[in-house]
């Protein structure tokens, strides 16, 4: 795909637009929100709020704008992660004016109806926390973000019910994220001149300005920390180290490393995720609980003794790039001056049959 | 069968026009005396049939509010029915309190039904 091209440049509205244009029938419209669950005032609201999306609006319900959709040929999610709420839309690119117009109205004049909440989005929101909880990598992951960062990154993913959320405190958010400032239009396989025109015309231009809640600061990270919870089903250890956005490449490197045949040890998983501001390593050890015990002491013995990952770096920028194709927002990592890698403090979380499961400091 | 979207469309309609109008009310104000059902304590919405699913939609939709009153309401009037009296004067709901607290539920939910039923049979043409 030569032809590609990356353009961005100022308008008269607030809102950052960026859109790749590139010969195909299919585009993918974008719109990331400063509203993830690390910005959420109370526990679990992002979660809610990402539900209330493509729910009825003042303009259309909610069928209708699904039934429409489904005649132009394209679909609509809304997903969210530690830092934002994307709102995205697949379609042919004819549709384009269609989507844009539909996305925006979802921002903009989503209705907020009593009976929704109730009878759609809690529903909805549980069945994604129970699916969740299915996983015990995901508790194990929960667990880590919460141990590493307390706050902010720290904020459960999804809505539990601990703490209480009414309708009125989700409209107060929505209001609070959906601004000019606080959000991103991101296109592939879209013209940018065409984009920023129909935006222009659509009730985006409409938002109000606020200011954004994009973070600057670098959150505290805590370490050495333990936490241990009895659960049926498979058992998991876990590890985890809170990242410097400077680190972020020896730690890319270092989990190709882990999970490519490189290494000689056994993991189930092993990631960097990236926040703005800071990421958070993870590596996890799932199956059963001996098992497990004798793989996360081989895996802590290998790190605290140093080991050599330079071997994985060319690994390491392939998959970068792969998932940097795939992403909304990529991010750049140089990782070809990664040499060797050594543990030191770090949190280690172990669920499931904790009697048979290492302690922190055992490992 | 009506559905209460053609009742309130035939209703507006009468109270359009001014001939209907100077004959219905009247009427309507004979047949709701005669029905008596303020007397019980009543409002008109608690007398709207309610084993439809509908209706039961529209009742799980009532603020809690809303929902308490119309239970203690329906308590007052079988409690009055079943001893044979009427509720003391002071008691019976006035004019003004009858509102019609579950029509714009049964509306919207029945607006919700005409709009799945139209898009259901949809034909495309291009």
């Amino acid at each position: 795909m030569l032809s590609r091209r990356l353009a961005t440049q100022s308008r008269g509205y607030a809102t950052k637009v960026s859109a790749k244009d590139f010969p195909g029938k299919v585009s993918t419209l974008t719109i990331k929100v400063n509203a993830g669950s690390r910005y959420a005032t109370k526990d679990g609201i992002s979660h809610l709020l990402s539900r209330f999306n493509f729910q009825n609006t003042t303009a259309r319900s909610a069928l209708r704008l699904t039934r429409e959709s489904e005649l132009l040929g394209g679909e609509f999610s809304s997903t969210i992660d530690r830092d934002s709420i994307y709102l995205s839309a697949k379609f042919l690119k004819e549709g384009l004016p269609y989507y844009v117009n539909a996305l925006s109205d979802v921002l903009y004049k989503t209705s907020f109806k009593p009976h929704e909440f109730p009878e759609v989005v809690l529903p909805a929101a549980k069945y994604d926390l129970s699916k969740a909880n299915a996983s015990p990598i995901f508790k194990a992951d929960e667990l880590l973000h919460s141990l590493s960062f307390r706050n902010g990154l720290g904020n459960p993913l999804y809505y539990d019910g601990v703490q209480k959320i009414s309708l009125e405190e989700i409209k107060e958010f929505a209001n609070k994220v959906y601004t000019k400032e606080n959000i991103e239009v991101i296109g592939s396989g879209i013209n940018e001149a065409d984009l920023n025109k129909f935006i222009s015309e659509s009730s985006l231009a409409q938002l109000p300005t606020g200011s954004s809640l994009s973070s600057s600061s670098v959150p505290k990270f805590y370490q050495g920390a333990e936490s241990r919870i009895r659960a049926s089903g498979e058992s998991v250890a876990a590890i985890a180290v809170p990242v410097k956005t400077e680190e972020f490449a020896t730690f890319e490197v270092f989990s190709a490393y882990l999970t490519s045949a490189l290494s000689d040890v056994v993991v189930s998983d092993a990631k960097l995720n990236k926040y703005s501001q800071a990421g958070l390593f993870t590596l996890f050890v799932k199956g059963d609980a001996s098992q497990v015990s004798e793989n996360i002491k081989k895996v802590a013995l290998l790190l605290k003794s140093g080991v050599d990952i330079s071997s994985a770096s060319g690994l390491a920028s392939t998959k970068l790039a792969l998932a940097s194709e795939a992403s909304v927002v990529p991010h750049q990592v140089d990782v070809s001056k990664v040499k060797d890698f050594k543990l030191g403090k770090f949190n280690y979380v172990a669920i499931g049959d904790i009697n048979n499961l290492p302690f922190a400091d055992e490992l | 069968m009506a559905t209460h979207t053609s009742i309130v469309k035939a209703g507006d309609f009468i109270l359009r026009t001014p001939i209907l109008k100077s004959i219905f009310v009247p009427t309507a104000k004979f047949f709701i005396n005669q029905a008596g059902y303020r007397e019980l304590g009543l409002k008109f919405d608690d007398l709207i049939f309610d084993e439809t699913p509908v209706t039961q939609k529209a009742l799980s939709r009532l603020p809690s509010k809303e929902i308490y009153a119309r239970n203690f309401r329906t308590l007052t009037a079988a409690q009055s029915a079943i001893t044979h009296h009427l509720l003391p004067k002071d008691q019976w709901v006035k004019p003004e309190e009858d509102t019609p607290y579950l029509l714009p539920y049964l509306l919207e939910i029945e607006a919700e039904l005409a709009e799945r039923e139209e898009l259901d049979n949809i034909t495309v043409s291009k």
